[in-house]
């Protein structure tokens, strides 16, 4: 995804647009997965939790 | 051309940055509430001998009385540090648990190295004092 691409992804889905942000998260997948290991095993309640938690709080994010 | 792209490209490192931290402290809440439920197991698993006996009932109340003690630890310094200062709370957090450099810390909050530091010694100072018994909050 290109600088522009990135920045227009992104800010469409601050503004709540459901297919960017689906993107966003898709982009940053490894990490949240990389995250939501406890224990040596995928916690998927984690996972979910972790997603809730970047909904809620991606509006805070100022562009 | 260059002075754009650079711009976009730290618009992305930003975003990792948050990311990241936004991950991390998710985690952290989801664990913090896990450790905070009770062990339970279905009764009709539990023996009847162990549900009678007076030894498996002394263990299960040491162990709570343990439990406890280590309890009240965790959650006198989560309650120190849920009543610091925002930004504090936030330099903390980057410092101990996503172990960020002061420099990536002033990078990120848009402020000198010094100011980092010396919101990490105030915060420290806040949560030993608050440790001690002292309401220095």
């Amino acid at each position: 995804m290109t600088a522009d691409t990135f920045r227009k992804t992104l800010a469409e889905a601050i503004g709540g647009r459901n297919e960017a942000l689906a993107d966003i998260i898709e982009m940053y997948m490894p990490l949240i997965n990389r995250y939501s290991y406890v224990d040596g095993e995928l916690d998927e309640d984690l996972r979910q939790y972790i997603f809730l938690h970047i909904f809620k709080n991606l509006s805070k994010f100022s562009l | 051309m260059y002075g754009k792209s650079t711009e976009r490209d730290e618009l992305r490192g930003k975003f990792t940055k948050w990311m990241e931290v936004t991950v991390y402290r998710a985690r952290l809440n989801y664990l913090k509430a896990q450790r905070r439920r009770i062990d339970t197991i279905p009764l009709e698993d539990a023996s009847i001998e162990k549900l009678c006996s007076q030894e498996g009932e002394e263990q299960w109340i040491q162990k709570m009385r343990r439990a406890d003690s280590l309890d009240f630890e965790e959650e006198a310094l989560a309650a120190a540090f849920s009543q610091l200062p925002a930004m504090k709370k936030e330099v903390l957090t980057m410092l101990f648990l996503l172990d960020m450099t002061p420099q990536e810390i002033a990078g990120e909050l848009s402020c000198t190295v010094q100011y980092v530091y010396k919101q990490r010694s105030l915060a420290l100072k806040k949560l030993r004092e608050a440790l001690k018994g002292g309401d220095a909050l």
